[in-house]
């Protein structure tokens, strides 16, 4: 897990060269961006990096957005990455829907409005810092558990060591003090 | 606790209450308040997946109810699901994200759209709260392994402190046997 920068990493995944300079126009500010022209190479940065929003395009060549979104999907990084699909489509609630099977998290429509791109892309990577937050807690709590425990079993080999000396010791003591009483006066 | 996720359904509409409550009722658990003042109440001592919040009300708006839930603890990161007559205006829509809003629907409200990204933000809270929920575990857990290591350090000082009285004891009984008059 490598956690996000100052500014968190977004994906911008579009076939079309126009939308994606617009896209990164409006989140360069706020955000690092990484440009992936088309599915293929959406997925081959995400197997390498860690996003914390993922704009998809729905209509794209060879490898549409549903097909890319359910291989994002698969990749252990981004399972919980938002995933916003961007498109020119219609609102039909067919392609919504097969949108929300893929992965989606929230759609955005063309024409995409450059202040609500920035609202959603915040509210989703909020979202997702939260998440990573508490899974840097989960991981961090772990190691420390784990020290502990093992501090504890260092422990326990400890103890039985000074028992084992108390025994002897006793012994040695009641050993004494027979010798002591036996001897004589 | 219930199996299915508990959504908030806030709305001074009465029509809009029992459409929303039937598309939702299946998949969880619906609780349906008539205003933000009652919303706010509510969630004081009741949980919420999503909170689906009805944007012109009289009395405490939508912003209003949003802002006041995003101060609580307990509402503070429970998804808030904006509903809306109003025309898609950027300006209301930034007021409501400003407010604390995770997304917008609005009229006339799709019912599947409603059930997508109420299962959608329901799906994000209840692995948020796993996540919470595991870390709570994980502090109790160290929590108790802090005593147990505290308790086990108390066992070995009490223990090496009868080695050294045992030890002493030895000491001087061996003096006492070696200076036994003769």
């Amino acid at each position: 897990m490598t956690p996000q920068p100052a500014k968190p990493r977004v994906l911008i995944v579009d076939d079309t060269a126009a939308n994606r300079y617009a896209f990164q126009s409006v989140l360069d500010d706020d955000y690092t961006v990484y440009i992936a022209g088309s599915g293929r190479r959406a997925l081959e940065l995400a197997r390498v990096e860690e996003f914390a929003v993922i704009l998809l395009d729905v209509r794209m060549p060879e490898m549409d957005g549903f097909d890319t979104a359910e291989a994002l999907r698969k990749i252990e990084k981004i399972r919980f990455t938002p995933i916003i699909f961007t498109s020119a489509y219609d609102k039909t609630l067919g392609q919504l829907t097969r949108g929300y099977v893929a992965g989606a998290t929230d759609f955005l429509f063309s024409p995409v409005d450059a202040d609500l791109l920035k609202l959603k892309v915040a509210t989703y990577v909020q979202i997702f810092l939260r998440n990573e937050s508490l899974r840097l807690q989960i991981h961090q709590l772990n190691v420390t558990l784990q020290s502990l425990q093992t501090e504890l079993a260092r422990r326990v080999p400890t103890e039985l060591g000074l028992k084992a000396r108390i025994r002897e010791l006793e012994e040695l003591v009641t050993e004494l003090n027979r010798q002591a009483v036996g001897a004589p006066f | 606790m219930s199996l299915k996720p508990r959504v908030l359904i806030v709305d001074d509409n009465a029509a809009n209450r029992t459409a929303f409550s039937a598309v939702l009722e299946k998949d969880f658990d619906v609780v349906v308040v008539e205003s933000g003042e009652a919303a706010v109440r509510i969630c004081r001592d009741q949980t919420f997946a999503v909170i689906v919040l009805d944007v012109r009300m009289p009395g405490m708006d939508g912003f209003d109810t949003a802002e006041a839930l995003r101060k609580a603890e307990e509402t503070r990161e429970t998804p808030i699901l904006f509903t809306s007559a109003y025309d898609q205006s950027m300006a209301q829509m930034t007021r409501g994200y400003v407010a604390g809003a995770t997304d917008f629907l609005f009229s006339p409200v799709e019912a599947d759209l409603l059930k997508l990204k109420v299962s959608t933000y329901a799906q994000i809270y209840l692995r948020h709260e796993a996540l919470r929920i595991r870390v709570r575990q994980l502090n109790e857990s160290l929590e108790a392994l802090h005593a147990e290591l505290a308790r086990r350090g108390l066992a070995s000082t009490r223990l090496r402190f009868r080695i050294r009285d045992l030890e002493n004891a030895a000491l001087e009984l061996r003096r006492q046997t070696s200076t036994v008059p003769e």
